[in-house]
């Protein structure tokens, strides 16, 4: 996803856990429903931390939930931190050294401050070091996906290198809960600093602070007691027989430590003011300190040489990077198979490709090839299984309360991270050769194509780790080429959209282009407005089984997006639904509201055009009656049983339609369902609601109308890729002014031109299909073909099998007949092939008329005689002839254009 | 399809009368309707309840003595750009209840011009229920019980507060509306054809139009 994630370099992918804090049972909010457990606030609020990208912060690649408000994270790690480094390697325990960290550590909180929070986790464990000797701070995201810490009930902190007002501030908070009292994610910088300068003091001093604390409250006692010293690192340096230490050193050095532990928050800098300080002016920033939002279309911040502090900041980091790191740990069952040679300043002889990828996506893939955080975990021993009979309850009261069993497992957090074994991942993609990891876009092929997973099914490729691959690699090149690329884009999501790119490949085929951040900034999405409320009640009720749209924050920016939609297009209202068709936008570009709000319009434009009208009855009834049309030219058989017991598309298809699906079925089956609705023009959606009827067919033809109604009113278990497949085959052999509505959109480019966009170019008129009126539309049951797509069939004539796509029947009398008509038309005079009643009688033609069942079949007839023409389709409906259709206009539209001919 | 209409019958019939009603929910949207006639027809509460599109259709069957009521229950969409649709709902219906939220005036408001609507438009001889639903959340009430009993005695409706949380006055609502209903074989008869009762009977569209 994006924006890009760093590469993966040396890093490793690390996996850790901890509980949410678990609310009391029962206990509800005060609309009287369940509150929102905690492990979801935290889930929606981590979501931000992905964008956070700076040399000196590990990245947060993912967020699970796992069973009992379990959260496992997984973030850039490496082996080596700080303490282990500052013992074994003089180097780093040097007062260049030290400045060189201090200067790398306050960059990072400089970042994190600018993105809008504080660590408040800082220690010599959460500070790790790279094979490059470089810095990289740890789980600094916690305080800002617990909310301040409000979410679990443990500290967030290590006591000894927690800032004194945190920790009174803890105290101040609730008994059990490890958030701090009126804090917000915002945090306060200088408690960093704090922090900093007690991991300083430490490695200055030489020993571990604290050390002989018997208890917590002795060790909290010992940091409120630093507070009270007019001069903390001196009173450290004596508590700790040390002050030895402290002579001889750079004065630059110890005055920043003793600045970091300045008793008075107040009176502390803050992480961006100690930039400036003596010790680090000999330093060049490693990288920009201020988070860039994500682009679209994506601008690799990497390439971009404009930004000249960045281009800087590119250089330093090579010049500072240093050598390589000797000795440092190895993972041992990662680089056994990695082949490094032991000497690692000598270039690497092979590459290692997967390094190349960023985390995301090593992630990613690592998990198709079948890896699982949760089971790695427990085969680590970090999520220990208790038999469940030693977890059960000993009391439990009425009001649902429980007592006993063992809970006492969310009072901790759990320090230890595991390393997350990639060899499974990289000898299944050992094969590949290098020069595949840089396809070449402009030879129009992908790369996949000679993969024999390419021909298998959608389900199974989407699972296929190297079929996976060579699509990211080929779709993360098109996509930066974009718009560049559209085309290709196009043309390669034809085949199947990769999953881990869907939010971007969406907003390709929606020509989502422009200033998309800036348009959205733009917009208000405070003032209150009168749809608010409905906005409001409807957010809680949409799509909250997934964890990221039920979460708090799933909720804001849900109303944001709606809101920046309503009051940005004036014209059109919000109505019931609109909200479900933003929750698939919103849930692929959690991380960037904007994009997601530039689909949800360009997706309405393209397809809900004016739907979204204050009256939007005139196009939902076309809609309505097109759907039927389409019914009954495609299943007759279906079409006549739904017609005789009243079970009209009114009925239930106005949420499938309005919505487009997202109302319906679960997230998952929308991507697939949508996946291919993009692709194609806004008449398929028509075509799904077809392919959904036929899929329940069998029940439909049995049930009476309540049965209908009812398996309407709960979708039934869908075979989403089914109903993809066949309503294409439902597009394809569809004429189309079949679908041709007064109301869609004008389509926008003229050369995609149909013939009857040629005809009208030519001042035929009449051979284009043009409005209808709703209530000729209702009072028809078949679908009414313009004059240029029948020509156009009957141009296509005589496939293989000498037979035309389509049977021209003239309903007009042998007279009418005798003076003209279309090539190879036959002639079933209404006035003497239908009975009184209206039924197909039989005569002479009829088996013509047989030959021809499953073709497209075109009534045509004299604009002044149309009824006969509309009674005629209808009485060869009712034979259940598939593909029944009537000729616009009458035969006059032919007059000009010189198709009529006598018959032979 | 009328072969398949003994489905309908509630096994075990056969002794004694069984009625068909049609009933239809009105009220603002976000009151509790859907969640109502869940828990009157699967005994569920959903807390995420979605949102009610056009309509939506189920089917439950109460005894009353020896008299089986089925009800075929047309739950609506509350937003109020979807009234047009309502008509379409409530024309030939026999029973509704409108349905407020306790804790909002507002919907006390929309409920009492539904009830006007029906009173103009719908079958005379309609019985219509009031519903104050989240009773459960009595601590928040903006609608007094009083006011609404005065308002429903007012307009000879039935009246209860209830709740689909705890499922208080559900069942009862839904009986009592039963029992009120005229069980003369004519009259429920209007429904047993079924679904015709809802299409749009003539073919020019009235005002059954949709959405305006
Ligand atoms: N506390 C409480 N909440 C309720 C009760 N009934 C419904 N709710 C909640 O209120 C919200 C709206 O309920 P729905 O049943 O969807 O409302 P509706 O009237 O069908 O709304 P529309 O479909 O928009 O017209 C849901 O979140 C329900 O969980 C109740 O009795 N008590
Ligand atoms: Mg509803």
């Amino acid at each position: 996803m994006y924006p890009a994630s760093p590469r993966l370099g040396r890093a490793h992918l690390g996996a850790s856990t901890f509980f949410a804090s678990a609310h009391p049972s029962e206990s509800c909010g005060s609309n009287g429903l369940p509150l929102t457990p905690n492990s979801i606030r935290i889930y929606g609020q981590a979501r931000a931390l992905q964008l956070i990208n700076h040399p000196h912060l590990c990245s947060y690649v993912d967020i699970h939930r796992g069973k009992h408000e379990r959260i496992m994270v997984i973030q850039e790690y490496y082996l080596l931190n700080l303490r282990v480094a500052a013992q074994k390697y003089p180097e780093m325990r040097s007062p260049q050294g030290l400045a060189r960290l201090a200067h790398q550590v306050v960059q990072g909180l400089v970042y994190l401050n600018n993105f809008g929070t504080v660590a408040c986790t800082l220690s010599p464990e959460n500070i790790l070091i790279d094979p490059r000797g470089q810095a990289k701070l740890y789980n600094y995201g916690l305080y800002y996906m617990t909310e301040a810490g409000t979410s679990v009930s443990f500290p967030l902190g290590t006591v000894q290198y927690t800032a004194p007002e945190v920790l009174l501030m803890q105290a101040g908070s609730q008994e059990g809960g490890g958030g701090v009292t009126g804090a917000t994610v915002t945090g306060n910088p200088v408690w960093d600093v704090w922090s900093l300068g007690m991991v300083l003091a430490e490695i200055l001093l030489g020993c571990t602070f604290f050390s002989g604390c018997k208890d917590m409250e002795e060790l909290v006692g010992e940091v409120l007691s630093l507070a009270l010293s007019p001069n903390p690192l001196q009173h450290l340096a004596q508590s700790h027989n040390a002050c030895h230490s402290l002579e001889g050193l750079p004065g630059e050095l110890k005055d920043f430590v003793s600045l970091c532990l300045t008793v008075g928050p107040s009176e502390r800098p803050v992480p961006r003011s100690l930039l400036s300080h003596r010790l680090l002016q000999p330093f060049i920033l490693s990288a920009s300190l201020v988070p860039v939002h994500p682009h679209f279309p994506v601008v690799d911040p990497s390439l971009c040489l404009i930004d000249f502090a960045h281009f800087k900041a590119k250089f330093s980091m090579m010049e500072n990077s240093g050598p390589t790191l000797t000795d440092y740990p190895l993972h041992a069952e990662t680089e056994a198979s990695l082949e490094f040679p032991k000497d690692s300043t000598k270039p690497r002889l092979k590459r290692d490709q997967l390094s190349e990828r960023s985390m995301r996506e090593v992630y990613h893939l690592w998990q198709l090839a079948g890896g699982n955080v949760e089971q790695e975990l427990k085969k680590q021993k970090l999520i220990k299984i208790k038999p469940s009979i030693l977890t059960l309850p000993s009391v439990m009261v009425v009001e649902g309360e429980v007592f006993g069993g063992d809970i006492s497992h969310s009072q901790q957090l759990e320090a230890t991270t595991i390393v997350l074994p990639l060899h499974t991942l990289r000898s299944r993609l050992a094969h590949i050769p290098p020069e595949k990891y840089y396809p070449l876009i402009t030879q129009g092929e992908s790369g996949t194509d000679e993969l024999e997973t390419s021909q298998l099914p959608l389900v199974i490729r989407e699972r296929d780790v190297e079929y996976q691959l060579h699509r990211l690699l080929s779709f993360q090149r098109l996509l930066q080429a974009y718009p560049h690329k559209g085309d290709s884009i196009l043309k390669e999501a034809r085949k199947d959209t990769p999953p881990f790119y869907r939010a971007l490949v969406w907003a390709a085929l929606l020509n989502v282009d422009g200033a998309v951040a800036h348009t959205y900034q733009q917009i208000d999405k405070e003032t209150p407005t009168p749809t608010d409320r409905q906005i409001e009640v409807d957010i809680p009720r949409c799509h909250q089984y997934d964890e990221l749209l039920s979460s708090p924050q799933g909720h804001a920016k849900f109303t944001r997006v709606l809101k920046a939609w309503v009051v940005s297009h004036p014209h059109l209202v919000y109505w019931q639904g609109l909200d479900s068709l933003c929750a698939p936008f919103l849930y692929l570009n959690f991380n960037n509201e904007a994009l997601a709000y530039s689909c949800l319009s360009r997706f309405i434009e393209k397809y809900l055009h004016k739907f979204f009208l204050r009256d939007n009855s005139a196009i939902i009834q076309e809609y309505l009656a097109k759907f039927s049309h389409m019914i009954a030219f495609h299943d007759p058989h279906l079409f006549n049983h739904l017609d005789n017991i009243g079970f009209i598309p009114e009925l239930y298809a106005i949420p499938w339609f309005l919505t487009m699906y997202t109302h319906v079925f679960p997230l998952q089956k929308i991507f697939l369902l949508w996946d291919t609705l993009l692709l194609g023009e806004a008449s398929l959606p028509l075509c799904v609601g077809v392919a959904l009827l036929r899929q329940l067919k069998d029940r439909l033809l049995q049930f009476g109308f309540n049965e209908c109604i009812l398996l309407f009113s709960d979708m039934p278990d869908i075979d989403m890729e089914r109903v993809v497949r066949e309503s294409v085959q439902v597009f394809c052999s569809t004429p189309r002014s079949v679908t041709f509505r007064q109301h869609e959109r004008p389509r926008p480019d003229p050369s995609q031109a149909s013939p009857a966009h040629n005809a009208a170019q030519a001042g035929q008129q009449d051979l284009v299909m043009d409005g209808v009126s709703l209530p000729e539309l209702k009072r028809e049951k078949c679908p009414r073909v313009c004059g240029a797509d029948l020509l156009e069939l009957l141009a296509h004539k005589r496939s293989h099998s000498g037979r035309a796509k389509v049977l021209v029947v003239d309903v007009r009398s042998p007279e009418e007949f005798a003076r003209g008509t279309l090539a190879d038309a036959i002639n079933m005079p209404a006035d003497t092939s239908l009975g009184p009643d209206g039924t197909l009688l039989m005569g002479p033609q009829m088996e013509v008329l047989s030959s021809y069942r499953g073709k497209i079949i075109a009534v045509i007839g004299s604009r002044n005689g149309w009824d006969q023409v509309v009674k005629f389709a209808e009485a060869i409906l009712v034979q259940e002839f598939p593909r029944v259709c009537t000729l616009h206009k009458g035969v006059e539209v032919f007059r000009a254009s010189g198709a009529l001919m006598v018959p032979s | 399809m009328a072969q398949r209409t003994s489905v309908q019958r509630p096994s075990g019939g056969g002794q004694g009368k069984i009625c068909q009603f049609k009933l239809v929910l009105l009220g603002e949207s976000a009151v509790g309707k859907s969640s109502l006639v869940l828990r009157f027809v699967k005994g569920q509460f959903h807390e995420y309840q979605e949102s009610t599109i056009g309509a939506a259709f189920l089917t439950q069957t109460v005894c009353l003595d020896d008299t089986t009521v089925k009800f075929e229950i047309w739950d609506t969409a509350g937003q109020e750009r979807y009234h047009s649709l309502a008509p379409m709902y409530y024309r030939g219906a026999q029973a509704a209840i409108v349905v407020y939220d306790i804790t909002n005036q507002d919907t006390f408001g929309r409920a009492k011009t539904w009830v006007k609507e029906l009173q103009r438009q719908a079958s005379p001889n309609i019985v219509i229920a009031l519903a104050g639903n989240k009773a459960d959340l009595a601590n928040k009430r903006m609608v007094e019980y009083e006011e609404a009993q005065t308002y429903a005695e007012e307009n000879s409706l039935l009246f209860m507060e209830t709740s689909a949380k705890t499922a208080m006055n559900v069942n009862d609502i839904f009986l009592a509306i039963a029992k009120k209903l005229p069980k003369s074989d004519n009259s429920a008869t209007g429904s047993q054809r079924e679904g015709m009762t809802l299409r749009p009977s003539d073919p020019t569209p009235g005002p059954a139009g949709c959405c305006k």
